[in-house]
């Protein structure tokens, strides 16, 4: 496989990814409890519909078919999210487990992000790298806010465990 | 995204890449904040309209009546002006084509992903500006003979990107040397190629400064400070800024982070765009233009080997100091394959575009010589 190819593939895997999330982020909104996660976890489910839609338009912009893969990392973190949702009962614990499985989806997004665009970049496809920037951008947002969201419900838990 | 049709030189069509790397009119980067980019050179004529222009905002567009609009000039001045539209035009008017190119025009050929816009060649621009000039606007209000800078300030405003950013909400300002604000062609423009300035481009009035990266170009001015210390604002230590080593000056210090000021002389190639397929035997016409902080441009060479030999390029039409050099070379390719074009200007000071970039620029000053894919068929 060449440069061309490996760019494609991970074009076909972010795809897959963000495909992934838009099934599986709306069983973490409804399992937090926090009202700020669930607007962020809500928030970047209709990012994550924007982005899947920007990387139809990079395989578009490229004139490429995209080939249907499963992004078998997310297949993973996303049963993984609902299951840290699933096994535990209501409250700040649960909320953190969320909180948990969704910055390690964000992390993840972000160093694919990172190799796609490094290979769109390198073999000088412009659109395409803009286009995955902008996703880039908005997952690096939403991780930053996952960030204070986590303080937050970590004062909330240490407050709750001296009760 | 562009259609799959536009044709090349032979009328065939270019394959899909090319097409889209090649179609005219903006492409948005970025929508919130507006950030577009254009197609450089396309159409290939000295002057860019404002339809092909590119666009570079922080924050979101700001709402502005230009009736109501006033220009204040405060700080270290004799006296304070609050100045309408027509005060302005009521002043000595003049004229000044410079480029303007955003201090990361570029960034798409660096191996790394730095944060911003990727800009490839399409964040730059030359245009003739319309206004007054700054100089005669501080003699007006009168500058105290303590006053080492002025500060420019735009309606827009935000909360800024980076990690190391104030609170809150800022807006966009960046300052000048008094001594640089007092160069003949630094205006403060209200109009375009003759047209009224755009609110994109900064309507009612923008700070115009030739020969210098666009960041110094403020939008939607409102407020000039002149101030009696260097300003140390974000968009002055923060954004826009790298490392300097200014040990060669004399002074043995270690590399200084300064803001970022003149252009680098640069050029870039506009035909064949990036992937283009060019005919074998045939001859392909390779043109671009070149540009710098002033000095005026000397030469410009081309490379189909990618920088191993060079072939020196025509010129087309008389040089401006601060205007771009339209320039082209005739090129026949014989053997087929892949191949990178480059461009590499040489200014009248003597410098030469390097064969890399300079990592203590990080993500701005992007001028080294790139290499244009294509494919001889």
């Amino acid at each position: 496989m060449d440069l061309y190819g490996l760019f494609l593939e991970k074009l076909a895997e972010l795809a897959s990814a963000e495909n992934l999330l838009i099934d599986g982020l709306p069983k973490l909104v409804k399992a937090a409890t926090d009202g700020e996660l669930q607007t962020a976890l809500g928030k970047h489910l209709k990012e994550t519909e924007k982005q899947a839609v920007r990387i139809v338009d990079v395989f578009g912009s490229l004139r490429v078919k995209p080939e249907r893969i499963a992004c078998k990392p997310m297949v993973a973190l996303v049963a993984d999210g609902a299951r840290a949702a699933a096994v535990r009962p209501v409250g700040v614990i649960r909320d953190l487990a969320i909180l948990s499985a969704a910055q390690r989806v964000e992390n993840f997004e972000i160093a694919t992000y990172f190799s796609a665009i490094s290979l769109a970049k390198t073999l000088g496809y412009g659109d395409a790298a803009n286009l995955l920037v902008e996703n880039l951008q908005e997952e690096q947002r939403a991780a930053e806010h996952l960030k204070k969201i986590g303080k937050a419900l970590l004062k909330q838990a240490q407050s709750e465990a001296c009760k | 995204m562009s259609g799959g049709g536009l044709l090349r030189n032979d009328g065939k069509k270019m394959t899909p890449t090319a097409a889209s790397e090649s179609s005219t009119g903006l492409k948005t980067r970025i929508h919130k904040p507006l950030n577009v980019e254009a197609s450089f050179l396309n159409p290939p004529t000295p002057i860019t309209g404002v339809e092909n222009f590119y666009i570079r905002d922080h924050f979101p567009l700001p709402k502005i009546d230009p009736v109501a609009w006033r220009l204040k000039v405060g700080g270290a001045v004799d006296k304070p002006l609050e100045l309408s539209l027509a005060d302005l035009k009521a002043m000595a008017v003049a004229t000044h084509t410079c480029v303007l190119e955003c201090a990361g025009n570029g960034r798409l050929f660096l191996h790394n992903v730095p944060e911003g816009v990727q800009w490839g060649l399409g964040a730059a621009g030359c245009a003739a500006w319309t206004g007054v000039r700054l100089r005669d606007v501080l003699a007006l209000a009168g500058v105290k003979a303590g006053a080492v800078e002025a500060v420019f300030q735009g309606a827009d405003h935000g909360v800024a990107d980076k990690q190391f950013k104030p609170k809150g909400e800022i807006h966009y300002s960046r300052s000048l040397p008094v001594d640089v604000g007092m160069r003949p062609e630094v205006l403060l423009a209200w109009a375009m190629n003759g047209d009224a300035l755009s609110s994109a481009h900064g309507a009612p009035v923008r700070l115009v400064v030739p020969g210098w990266y666009s960041m110094a170009a403020v939008k939607w001015l409102t407020e000039i400070t002149v101030v009696e210390r260097p300003f140390l604002g974000y968009f002055q230590t923060v954004e826009y800024t790298y490392w300097a080593h200014r040990a060669a000056q004399g002074d043995g210090l270690p590399p200084e982070r300064i803001p970022i000021e003149e252009l680098l002389v640069k050029s870039q190639i506009a035909h064949p765009v990036m992937h283009q397929e060019v005919l074998a035997g045939e001859t392909c016409r390779v043109h671009g233009a070149a540009w710098g902080g002033g000095a005026g441009i000397a030469k410009v060479e081309v490379s189909t080997d990618r920088g191993a030999t060079w072939h020196g390029a025509d010129f087309d039409g008389a040089p401006e100091d601060h205007a771009w050099q339209l320039w082209h070379w005739d090129w026949k390719p014989s053997r087929r394959g892949k191949r990178g074009l480059m461009s590499r200007a040489t200014d009248a000071k003597g410098n030469v575009q390097p064969s890399q970039h300079d990592e203590d620029h990080e993500s701005y000053m992007i001028h080294h010589t790139v290499s244009i894919p294509v494919e001889v068929v």
